[in-house]
């Protein structure tokens, strides 16, 4: 959700900048009258997208342009969104619109429009199950639209609509039409109302699946908006569309855009790539403090999806996963600082390269080791999988010959520099970039030797042979390149690390930087509550269903046979304590939860795993009960059940209690491998302040001291609740 | 009141009852004696079908229990049972242990069960201990509450295995006294029991078992005065041979 709310943030300020960018230089030169600046929102295909090379296209624009050249003017297309159009045309930022518009009385209040180039019907695209059949069935259903466009008026009950009419009527506007038909294929909704023009290539892309309902109710016709007023515009452009229709360029472009929706199928669909990184690798990639990937591949990434006009989603995972997910097809792009090798080049294709970078070693001030050849014999930390764990392994062919050289491979560099500051390693060799951060913030520490021999490339890399998306990021790197993009986040993400405090402190100094200075203290108490929340949820629930196990188990004790209920419950249990918990979760989360709704996989999968185990305890508390306190209550008339509820279970629960209390506690200790489907728990909390601060002892130490007093307070709880149960106990 | 047709009980291969015919009159005190191993316990048990019975009839009250179709709890309402180690509900007051099944049951209100718990209770001597939990209590003082807690429900007769085997020899008497009241106010009383003392001074009929079969029936006088059997002497023999 809250990704959600960023990403469109992101887009609008994307959109923004891109406007700005466009329109600037405009305005100044609008007034010579030979470039005129249309408005487009291209996201309605076939009449505006954004064709391969990330800019606009389409019929419309392929339109106005002939326009252009028709009446001898140029023409700069602006994309922003259709909502904005109108407005943007009044305050003059705009000469003209054209974007698949429908000619309204409304708009006419605030806006001239030209002839019709164009007679468009409103379409309605449902299941090939759905009993809808005209406009008016929509009454009362859910209906998807593309916010403010014809169909978004159609669907909208008001007064002056005599088809919709019904107030429940719940109209979804959706950015793009194609999240509007997303959104019909998740089921979310019941219908897109929405031109028939997309519709046809929607319908045709969903085979099988969707079916287009026409209404004849819904023609329309669309023409080009220019400022009221405007009448000199106004007339190029009803002339020049005049001039293309006559000499046959009108009719070509109806062939080519509309007529052959064939060969655009593709082109149309929103691209959003799936780029893998690992954010451990400051300042190229790290996690900043809301806990996302940043750095500066990201915003190179991004910057290059803005340029070719793809969404970029960034996917934290271990840098050694992820080549094997390029492979996989699970991720389509890697960027993580990842040096280009031969090696790595048999199984992926690596792009231009966007970075030049020098392997360092980081050592402590006193160490007399100068070069690279000095690592022999000593131990070294490096990141694993990366460069300097290539060139510290020891090998015929290598720097590094001594068999005897130990290389310890740590899954974050930040871990290696840990290592090194605890003296358990004598150097680190990792990237110059992430060194010169470690160094100047332990700078009374460490020291950064460069050693020539080992300069590098850095390159994004993609899935082998997926050469479209390998133009499309060169093509893109060329282009943030060359406007200046690429430069200024070099300056913002890798120059300008100077931000980071001199590292000598005395203690209680250290305690401020790292809980309160670098805002730990929060991320910790975030974690504590994401920790508590998890276990408590997945407590109650494992609970729950463990007791609904211990009665299906207890059906065999009764009937002195093995019963379906009770094979059930036996198989549950075998198989859920019969494999890990972190595999448990993985599954849940990767394979069943499809990567969505950690939270909710993680509470699920560890209430699954406690409950094996709460039902193995409240069965044995139910039969440590004296099987005469059954027969008991059987005697003086009570059924099983009755005997059960007022008599063994009261009884049972006694016994119940410590095992079960035990069982809580160890729960919420493990809740601490969350981490792996990227929540942000305490432990993870505390893993990243050590990533930010280069010191392990301060927040290591803390997290465990909460996680004490969390199973103390718990502890204390439950004496309290046995206690009071023990009351029969006492003679 | 309760008669056994053809009563037959097998514990997998190992038949425990093999032939049990038996007819106890309204107001009967029948007591039930012979070796260990002879079938007593199982035999009352069957009785209120504790023990589902393999083979075989048991009227009660003039329905028969060992149909499917019985309602077996509505049976066991009227048909109390003590048992030898109390089975009192050790999470619950005395009080409580007797109003349970009344309340619950929904046969008395909450505050009458209380009355007439507490009237019990003070016959046979305990009202003081109302509010204690089993624990605190004597094994004597646990039996008299047992007994107690079946009478709550007004049953119209009471089933007693070996209710003073599990008692130290000071606490039997008490629990003795209590049943021979019950007894003389005419309750139906079936008592499995090595107490000879109270089967000839209270029975009405004594009741000799041995390997599955009533080998041997009749008044206290009779059976031990005047056994007929060899296998009744010899028990009788080894049970006063103190």
């Amino acid at each position: 959700m809250k990704k959600g709310i960023r990403r469109t943030l992101v887009l609008c300020l994307a959109c923004l900048l891109f406007a700005c960018g466009m329109f600037f230089p405009v305005t100044k030169t609008a007034q010579a009258a030979d470039v005129v600046t249309v408005g487009t929102n291209a996201e309605f295909p076939p009449f505006e997208y954004i064709n391969n090379d990330g800019e606009p296209d389409g019929f419309d624009i392929a339109v106005i342009k002939a326009i252009g050249e028709a009446e001898g003017f140029e023409v700069k297309v602006t994309n922003m969104e259709f909502k904005s159009l109108i407005a943007s045309l009044s305050t003059g930022s705009l000469d003209a619109v054209i974007a698949g518009m429908t000619v309204t009385e409304e708009r006419q209040q605030s806006v001239d429009f030209s002839d019709s180039y164009y007679t468009a019907k409103q379409c309605i695209i449902v299941p090939v199950d759905s009993d809808i059949t005209e406009l008016a069935d929509l009454n009362g259903k859910k209906v998807a639209v593309q916010e403010g466009t014809t169909g978004d008026i159609l669907c909208t009950p008001g007064e002056d609509n005599d088809v919709i009419t019904d107030a429940g009527t719940e109209v979804q506007r959706f950015k793009k039409g194609t999240d509007a038909v997303v959104a019909l294929n998740n089921g979310g909704v019941d219908a897109v109302v929405i031109d028939k023009n997309p519709a046809e290539n929607f319908v045709a892309n969903n085979k099988g699946k969707l079916k287009m309902i026409e209404d004849d109710t819904t023609t329309e016709e669309y023409a080009i908006a220019v400022g009221k007023g405007n009448t000199e515009l106004m007339e190029k452009i009803n002339r020049g569309l005049a001039t293309i229709k006559e000499d046959g360029t009108f009719d070509q472009l109806v062939a080519e855009y509309i007529g052959g929706e064939e060969e655009e199928a593709s082109a149309d669909a929103e691209l959003t790539i799936t780029v893998g990184t690992n954010a451990e690798f400051p300042p190229f990639e790290y996690m900043n403090d809301n806990g996302e990937p940043d750095g500066f591949d990201i915003a190179i990434i991004k910057a290059i999806g803005e340029a070719e006009g793809f969404d970029v989603n960034i996917t934290n995972m271990e840098f050694k996963s992820l080549i094997a997910s390029l492979s996989t097809g699970s991720l389509d792009a890697v960027i993580a600082g990842m040096t280009v090798t031969e090696e790595r080049q048999q199984s992926v294709d690596f792009s231009d390269s966007y970075y030049t970078a020098t392997q360092c070693i980081v050592v402590p001030q006193d160490s007399d080791i100068t070069s690279l050849a000095d690592l022999n014999g000593k131990k070294v930390a490096v990141q694993e999988g990366t460069t300097g764990d290539i060139l510290c392994t020891p090998a015929e062919d290598n720097v590094i010959t001594d068999e005897n050289t130990e290389v310890q491979r740590f899954k974050k560099g930040t871990d290696a520099v840990v290592a090194l500051n605890n003296g358990g390693v004598d150097a680190v060799v990792i990237d110059k970039n992430p060194a010169e951060n470690f160094v100047k913030n332990n700078q009374d520490k460490l020291k950064l030797i460069e050693d020539d021999t080992s300069t590098e490339e850095y390159a994004i890399a993609v899935g082998k042979g997926n050469t479209e998306l390998l133009e499309k990021i060169n093509s893109g790197l060329a282009t943030i390149k060359e406007d200046g993009t690429f430069d200024a986040l070099v300056e913002e993400y890798i120059n300008d690390s100077d931000t980071e405090e001199d590292a000598e402190r005395g203690f209680l100094a250290n305690l401020k930087y790292v809980f309160v200075d670098t805002n730990g203290y929060q991320l910790m108490l975030k974690g504590l509550g994401v920790t508590i929340g998890i276990s408590a949820c997945a407590g109650i629930l494992g609970i729950l269903l463990g007791f609904i196990l211990a009665l299906m188990k207890l059906t065999e004790t009764r009937r002195k046979r093995k019963t379906l209920w009770s094979r059930i419950a036996g198989v549950y249990i075998d198989v859920i304590r019969g494999t890990p918990s972190m595999v448990q979760l993985l599954i849940m989360f990767m394979v069943i939860f499809r990567s969505r709704y950690a939270v909710v996989a993680a509470i699920l999968s560890f209430g699954i795993n406690s409950a094996a185990y709460v039902a193995e305890n409240i069965r044995g508390g139910i039969l440590a009960v004296d099987i005469g306190q059954m027969e008991g209550g059987r005697s003086l008339g009570f059924t099983y059940g009755e005997t059960m509820r007022y008599i063994v279970l009261p009884q049972a629960i006694k016994n119940v209690i410590p095992a079960l209390g035990n069982e809580m506690i160890t729960l919420v200790k493990e809740t601490s491998i969350v981490g792996y489907v990227a929540i942000v728990d305490l432990t993870k909390a505390g893993d990243f302040i050590v990533s930010r601060t280069y010191q392990a002892f301060l927040p290591l130490i803390a997290v465990a001291i909460v996680y004490y007093i969390v199973v103390k307070l718990m502890t204390w709880a439950l004496a309290i609740i046995e206690r009071r149960l023990r009351q029969s106990d006492n003679r | 009141m309760i008669i056994v047709k053809d009563l037959q009980k097998s514990f997998g291969d190992l038949q425990v009852l093999k032939k049990i015919d038996c007819h106890i009159q309204a107001g009967e005190c029948v007591v039930v004696i012979g070796p260990s191993g002879s079938g007593k316990s199982t035999f009352l048990r069957c009785l209120n079908r504790l023990e589902e019975p393999s083979g075989g009839e048991i009227i009660f009250d003039g329905k028969t229990i060992t149909d499917k179709s019985c309602d077996i709890n509505k049976v066991r309402q009227k048909l109390g049972m003590v048992f030898q180690h109390f089975n009192l509900f050790n999470h619950l007051t005395v009080l409580d242990n007797l109003t349970l099944a009344p309340v619950k049951q929904k046969l008395m209100r909450e505050d009458d069960a209380q009355k007439k718990a507490m009237d019990l209770l003070e016959r046979v001597g305990l009202s003081e201990k109302a509010q204690n939990y089993p624990a605190q209590l004597s094994g004597g003082q646990k039996q008299r509450v047992a007994i107690v807690r079946s009478l709550m429900m007004e049953p119209k007769a009471i089933l007693f295995d070996e209710p003073t085997s599990a008692l130290d020899p000071e606490m039997v008497g008490e629990v003795l006294e209590v049943m021979k009241a019950l007894a003389k106010d005419g309750m139906t009383m079936v008592v499995v029991t090595h107490e000879m003392g109270f089967a000839s001074e209270v029975a009405d009929r004594v009741i000799f078992m041995s390997d599955g079969y009533i080998t041997e029936e009749g008044t206290p006088e009779q059976i031990f005065e005047h056994p007929q059997q060899e296998r009744t002497k010899m028990f009788l023999r080894a049970v006063t041979q103190k």
